[in-house]
């Protein structure tokens, strides 16, 4: 069982990770079709 | 909702917009087809001017049976309709002019080029009807909003956030059904010029979505602490509801329409794909304004309520005071604070980075090289935007009524406003490796770099003073 303070380490770093990846992802793919254009 | 406005106030509110509010919008754009010397934009603007001109019938003519229907109603003070009828009729006989104005030169025009002193005299005819329009609105929200003349002193939020709020919903809503005319005209009629200028306002209407809602957010607590009769807070939620869907349905178009604009700048062409995806969101998210903006009439407008309405009256049920709940807990509140920093940070280092090329560092790249940077900082606004929304309902009272708050939120819109340059230029796209930037892109890089600063450092004080 997580304590108080676990729990919320855990939320941030689930939050965090999940939007920035979506993020991530997003940018890789729009950067890959403009190279895929340039090459 | 009513699809058909049911009395001539209603038809009132909603028509008066379009020659005030869309006059505003064609005389930008119009300003920037005469800038950049577009035809196409040029001629586009004449049009939407001519049929705003055209709103001055139903705007008049509705604003008569209005003030008839509500003689001797002692809610409306008949001095100050009959002041805000005196500089209206002004105001739209102007409009009128400019629209006759704007119809003769475009068809005089129709083959060959329009004529640089028929356009001049277009846009500061435009100009004066703005003017004039300006009056005659503040004149027109002073005959129902008493809210706006109570003491000051009585007051714990300012009634200025109400004020703002109710000039300022008009312009991502209406800019929003020029800019998807605009848009739909551009897809008919196959022109890249037109595709950017709508995808353009699609942008800047989601921009200026985020400061509409922040003034909305304190408007409610200016009308309902302390209470104002007759203002009910369920009604509000219920506003606030829909307005919270008008602001994802925002940023998705704007997010998408700003991505077409930077791909485009790479690919020299828009991906249809994308383009009908933008409509797509477009669409619905009209519909969502229109559900917002109707809802948002019916918290201080009894005249348009209807008997067989029915108005909410529990202030606790909707999905906003259910956020306010969840975002006063810590595990909610830590994680998502976190977020805004990583917003924050990705931000500013792109603004940074691609502001200090435009100043002259890092001559070794083109701007093109670091133009493909943005999406990064685009995706940080949205993020921020998104993580600061829930933020401000865990104690929104209090952070509206900081001193810090404002500068942040306009410097906010500001910062967003001018990035969009970055992607809309010709002069600064041509910067190769080793050259100059135009000085007008160094005065904007220099404000993108203040505008994020102010707005990081707004933020930050917003718990200590």
């Amino acid at each position: 069982m997580l304590s108080g303070n676990g729990f919320i380490i855990l939320m941030v770093i689930l939050v965090s990770g999940s939007v920035l990846g979506l993020a991530g992802l997003a940018v890789y793919c729009l950067n890959k079709t403009v190279d895929q254009s340039e090459g | 909702m009513h699809l058909i406005p049911q009395s001539w106030a209603h038809w009132h509110i909603l028509v008066s917009l379009l020659p005030s509010v869309g006059l505003f919008f064609a005389l930008c754009l119009y300003g920037m087809g005469l800038y950049t010397d577009k035809d196409i934009i040029k001629r586009a603007c004449l049009i939407i001017i001519a049929l705003v001109a055209l709103a001055t019938v139903p705007t008049y003519l509705s604003g008569d049976h209005a003030m008839t229907g509500l003689a001797g109603n002692p809610r409306f003070a008949e001095t100050m309709m009959d002041s805000h009828f005196k500089w209206s009729v002004a105001a739209l006989l102007f409009m009128a002019v400019t629209g006759i104005v704007a119809w003769l030169e475009l068809v005089r025009s129709w083959i060959g080029r329009p004529s640089e002193n028929a356009l001049h005299l277009v846009l500061g005819l435009g100009l004066v009807t703005l003017a004039l329009m300006m009056v005659a609105g503040e004149l027109g929200w002073e005959i129902n909003h008493s809210e706006l003349r109570l003491d000051p002193e009585t007051q714990k939020t300012s009634q200025l956030w109400s004020h703002a709020h109710m000039i300022l919903n008009h312009f991502p809503t209406v800019g929003f059904v020029i800019g998807l005319g605009v848009y739909v005209g551009a897809l008919i009629l196959d022109n890249i010029v037109l595709k950017r200028a709508g995808l353009f306002l699609f942008v800047v209407c989601a921009i200026l979505t985020v400061p509409t809602y922040v003034t909305g957010n304190a408007s409610m607590w200016a009308v309902t602490d302390p209470v104002i009769p007759g203002i009910s807070k369920a009604v509000i939620n219920t506003h606030r509801d829909m307005a919270l869907l008008a602001l994802f349905g925002m940023a998705f178009t704007g997010v998408t329409a700003w991505i077409e604009l930077w791909r485009y700048r790479y690919l020299g062409r828009f991906s249809n794909l994308s383009l009908y995806l933008v409509l797509a969101f477009a669409v619905v998210t009209f519909g969502i304004l229109a559900e917002t903006g109707h809802r948002g009439g019916q918290i201080n407008h009894p005249e348009i309520v209807l008997p067989t309405d029915v108005l909410a009256t529990d202030p606790k049920l909707g999905w906003t005071p259910a956020i306010e709940l969840a975002i006063n807990q810590v595990t909610w509140f830590v994680p998502w604070q976190t977020l805004h920093f990583f917003g924050y940070s990705l931000v500013f280092g792109v603004a940074l980075v691609t502001s200090l090329r435009v100043l002259g560092f890092c001559k070794s790249m083109s701007f093109a090289a670091i133009h493909r940077l943005l999406p990064i900082g685009v995706f940080g606004v949205t993020m921020n935007v998104f993580t600061g929304m829930l933020i401000l309902q865990a104690d929104s009272s209090r952070y509206l009524n900081e001193i810090t708050f404002v500068p942040k939120i306009i410097f906010l819109t500001i910062g967003a406003l001018a990035v969009l340059y970055y992607s809309l230029s010709e002069r600064l796209w041509a910067v190769k490796a080793g050259e100059d930037a135009p000085m007008g892109a160094k005065w904007v890089a220099a404000l993108v770099l203040a505008s994020w600063t102010i707005v990081i450092m707004g933020g930050r004080l917003l718990p200590y003073l």
